[in-house]
């Protein structure tokens, strides 16, 4: 039974070790910020942080995440006061919202490797997180108020 | 045909005032059966001495108000703009104000939840909401009046609070609730003007924007109840296929696997204690299939059929100065929800509970009802955050399997659809094929226009002050089910229009703009959005070339135009530089709202016009996922500017009629750009300008060879370049200049190189291989079948 440091918590998963971390957060940990919009990494929707570096958790084992922090949306902060959460409910970037946990993890973890991105960078990072809604104009908006401007 | 449902608003029953009146705490026919872990309260339990004079408001003494809405919110901002409109005639202080879903047990009688569809929520709920809003104020200044022993005249609220004029007392809405709750119904409670809105046009976050950026939000795929099992359908992997055989023993062997059974008016179903274990049980599966049934069915042969079957068009008057016509297709297109369609049903002996993301509550509930043989009271339906709509969730076939599948397994059931599902499982926009013919007289001005149709639409023409046009419509029944896409019928019939009018402007010699204002009677509001979207981009400045300007318009309940800029490149790529999008939606209850949906809508739009098809093959759907759907990426995307026009008349719709009129204008900036009119979408299976026949080559050292071309799966590229490098980079970039294949490749020592190349998962159409060694360029056109 592996056991994961997620958000800070050493958690038990009761689950066989090649079940990818998405359905072992949303089904066995009651864990649901983080989505499924694709199963095959293509969306993004799944996206949470492992040691900083974004990862889709859809694709990603759980045995190979054993010894490493796992950051979900629900670990980004506790009160919605990390920068990317507090411009994202300032510029109001979500319509449906449901793609929008991976896209913050995404560009969290931009942020991380590159604090101030231009518009080519988060073109460069962003690319692959598709947002059925739309609202890609205020997701780099949103990026940029993070970065500070 | 989309009809505009007139604005018919029934006032607040007084029953449903009275029933309300009481302090709350009374029983409510049925509590939900897992309150504690889901937040899908009946609002009744929430507390009592509450004062709740209507379904829609409940202020507890703590100041808290609750709205309870009963619409669905996939993404439109409707839980918002619905609260907004009831906080501004309540006078509440819109931070204690929290939203709740309706359920069909909330209701009251002679009430019932609305479909959510048609663009048509704020239209035809506008007046209802603010008297619903002002008779709960005039309540609770009766009360406040009572409470001093002064007139109600005396009084004026704010901010959840009564004052009393010319005095100093003041009393919070919390203070007064049971004191409200036994005052008389005002018959006619006063609606405030527009000029002292104070909530209703002002820029609010949606309702849910904190929980949706914190993963706290539940959607359907979210809800999580004690015992509960996930279920996936097994899938026919074409149209009209059956079982012929199915082995179901690997599949059981899979850890978590409970059950593969086939479910009675469904199908075989997987059931295990977690999705993962659901979808390796599927995978395991050993099925023999007999698709026999369409077997040769493909989108050529669909287009095939398209246009055979529409009708010879008739000739046009004598006297008709010059004829043009043009024909138009357009593919079938998934919904291709972000979250896909799921639904939970816990359905025991005499009752079921169901979660479910649908646009359709009533109809859900009753239709459960009815496959469960209940009466409809015991079938209660709890609605969570949709995670997009776009139509799809009008249709209950998920809701009801999952009916199917509780009722079977007899526990709780969370039925979901995979992505590669989700494509395959839909209610499709239509493929459709359009045939345009117009007369233009001497000057230029047109004098007929016929539209027939096989399998679209050809209502919606913009107003213009020309002789209706005449129309047919043709069907063919595909066995893909077709449904309400975004805009419905409108996303092909304006694409032809609005097209057909840029090209009947062409012929007359006559600016696309200034013909099309010509047209529109002076002062209607149409005309005032198309001048203002002219105005915004500039219209008169000229574009350098290989830049183009399009324009085109709609009106659809509210009014909207669209200027689209492009760059083509010599090669054929396209760049989308701006989108202007001028929308006319009367009052404007929320603009943070409005431009949100009109930014979705060009997203939308352009994806569709550029990249977005479903296609078939040997009777079953091609594609997978998003990446061969094909959707439009952060690095696409233009700059879009969101004007709105101040408005005063009734606020109309907006989440669909942002879509239509997109679509065209990015045509004709194409043609503007490049002289060439594309007429079949998506766009990128047209080449825009050849190069395949002609490759650009910086230096004519560099030989590329490019086989199969078209490619399905695997192309080889080979070829030589003299170079003292030692090795070449190959990049395949798509329509929009998205590099989706980069690669270097070792050169032998006689500067020869080769490479295999699985195509990735992408759309079919039209992609750019570009080979450089050094200061050599190489650029060939590829297609992807």
């Amino acid at each position: 039974m592996p056991t994961l440091m997620i958000n800070g918590q050493s958690r038990e998963v009761n689950a066989p070790p090649e079940m990818p971390l998405l359905w072992a957060l949303r089904d066995i940990l009651n864990m649901t910020g983080s989505k499924y919009g694709c199963g095959v990494g293509v969306c993004g929707a799944c996206s949470v942080l492992v040691d900083n570096q974004a990862v889709r958790s859809c694709l990603a084992p759980i045995s190979t995440l054993v010894g490493k922090n796992i950051t979900t949306i629900e670990g980004l902060s506790t009160d919605n006061s990390h920068p990317l959460q507090k411009a994202w409910i300032e510029l109001d970037v979500p319509q449906c919202g449901y793609c929008q946990a991976g896209q913050i993890m995404n560009a969290a973890a931009l942020l991380i490797s590159i604090p101030k991105p231009t518009d080519e960078d988060i073109d460069n990072w962003m690319h692959d997180d598709v947002c059925r809604c739309g609202t890609y104009q205020r997701i780099r908006a949103a990026i940029h108020q993070a970065a500070g401007g | 045909m989309k009809k505009l449902i007139k604005d018919i608003v029934p006032a607040p029953t007084r029953r449903s005032f009275m029933l309300g009146m009481m302090v709350t705490g009374v029983g409510v026919v049925m509590s939900s059966a897992y309150s504690q872990v889901t937040p899908f309260e009946p609002v009744d339990s929430l507390s009592n001495h509450s004062f709740s004079p209507s379904t829609e408001i409940k202020i507890d003494p703590d100041g808290t108000i609750t709205l309870t809405i009963a619409k669905s919110e996939m993404g439109q901002g409707i839980r918002t703009s619905f609260a907004m409109i009831l906080a501004e005639e309540l006078d509440a202080d819109w931070t204690k104000v929290i939203v709740r879903h309706a359920r069909p047990d909330d209701m009251k009688a002679n009430e019932h939840i609305d479909t959510t569809g048609g663009s048509n929520s704020i239209l035809l709920k506008y007046d209802h909401l603010r008297k619903v809003g002002a008779t709960a104020r005039a309540i609770l200044i009766a009360a406040a009046a009572q409470q001093w022993n002064i007139s109600p005249e005396n009084c004026v609220s704010k901010n959840s609070s009564i004052s009393e004029i010319n005095g100093t007392r003041t009393v919070s809405y919390g203070e007064l609730t049971e004191l409200a709750s036994i005052q008389g119904i005002p018959s006619n409670p006063p609606l405030k003007s527009s000029t002292d809105f104070s909530i209703i046009g002002t820029r609010k976050a949606h309702i849910d924007t904190a929980d949706i950026v914190s993963g706290k939000a539940i959607y359907g795929l979210d809800v999580r109840v004690p015992n509960m099992k996930y279920a996936l359908y097994i899938n026919p992997p074409a149209f009209g296929a059956f079982i012929v055989s199915i082995d179901t023993s690997q599949a059981l062997k899979v850890a978590g696997v409970l059950k593969v059974e086939f479910v009675p008016d469904l199908g075989y179903v997987v059931l295990a204690e977690n999705t993962y274990s659901a979808i390796k049980g599927r995978e395991a599966l050993i099925i023999q299939w007999n698709t026999d049934k369409h077997a040769t069915l493909d989108s050529a042969e669909i287009s095939r059929q398209l246009q055979t079957k529409i009708s010879t068009l008739p000739t046009l008057p004598d006297g008709t100065f010059s004829t043009i016509e043009a024909q138009y297709e357009l593919p079938y297109l998934a919904h291709a929800t972000m979250e896909p369609m799921n639904c939970l049903a816990d359905v025991r002996d005499n009752r079921a509970e169901i979660w479910c993301g649908t646009q359709v509550v009533d109809y859900v509930r009753s239709e459960s009802a009815k496959r469960l043989g209940m009466p409809i009271e015991s079938v209660i339906v709890n609605v969570p955050l949709l995670g997009g709509g776009f139509g799809r969730r009008l249709y209950i076939d998920i809701a009801i399997a999952a009916v199917l599948i509780s009722k079977a397994f007899k526990m709780p059931v969370l039925f979901m659809l995979t992505r590669y599902d989700d494509f395959r499982i839909d209610y499709y926009r239509p493929a459709s094929y359009h045939l345009c013919k117009g007369g233009l007289d001497a000057s230029g001005n047109i004098t007929d226009i016929i539209h027939y149709t096989v399998n679209g639409d050809n209502s919606g023409m913009p107003p213009y002050q020309i002789s209706p046009p005449t129309t047919s419509n043709e069907l063919i029944n595909f066995p893909l089910p077709v449904g309400a896409w975004r805009s419905v019928g409108h996303t092909s019939s304006i694409f032809a229009y609005e097209c057909f009018i840029d090209e009947l402007a062409f012929a007359a010699k006559k600016d696309p703009f200034e013909f099309r204002r010509a047209m529109l009677p002076v002062d209607s509001r149409l005309r005032i959005v198309l001048e203002k979207a002219a105005e915004l981009a500039n219209w008169n400045s000229p574009m350098p070339a290989g830049r183009g300007r399009g324009i085109a318009c709609y009106s659809w309940s509210s009014d909207v135009a669209h200027v689209v800029e492009v760059t083509v490149s010599s090669k054929g790529q396209i760049k989308v530089d701006r989108v202007i999008a001028v929308i006319d939606c009367g009052i404007v209850i929320n603009p943070m709202g409005v431009e949100a949906q009109m930014q979705g809508a060009v997203v939308d739009a352009l994806s569709t016009a550029l990249k977005s098809e479903i296609t078939i093959d040997k009777g079953g759907i091609v594609q997978q996922t998003f990446a061969d759907f094909g959707w439009l990426t952060i690095n696409e995307m233009p700059k879009i500017e969101v004007h709105i026009m101040p408005g005063t008349r009734q606020p109309l719709g907006v989440g669909e009629m942002g879509f239509p009129s997109v679509t065209p204008a990015l045509c004709n900036a194409i043609f503007q750009a490049t002289g060439k009119r594309v007429r079949k979408l998506p766009i990128q299976k047209t080449e825009i300008s050849s190069v395949e026949s002609n490759p650009q080559t910086d230096f004519n050292d560099l030989n590329i060879n490019v086989f199969p071309n078209p490619i399905t799966t695997f192309c080889t590229i080979s070829g030589s370049v003299q170079t003292p490098l030692t090795e070449v980079s190959i990049s395949i970039e798509n329509i929009l200049g998205s590099t989706i294949v980069k690669l270097n490749s070792p050169l032998s020592d006689t500067g020869q190189f080769e490479e295999i190349i699985e195509f990735p998962l992408s759309p079919a159409g039209v992609y750019f291989l570009t080979v450089t060694c050094g200061e050599s360029r190489s650029v060939h056109s590829i297609i992807k079948t």
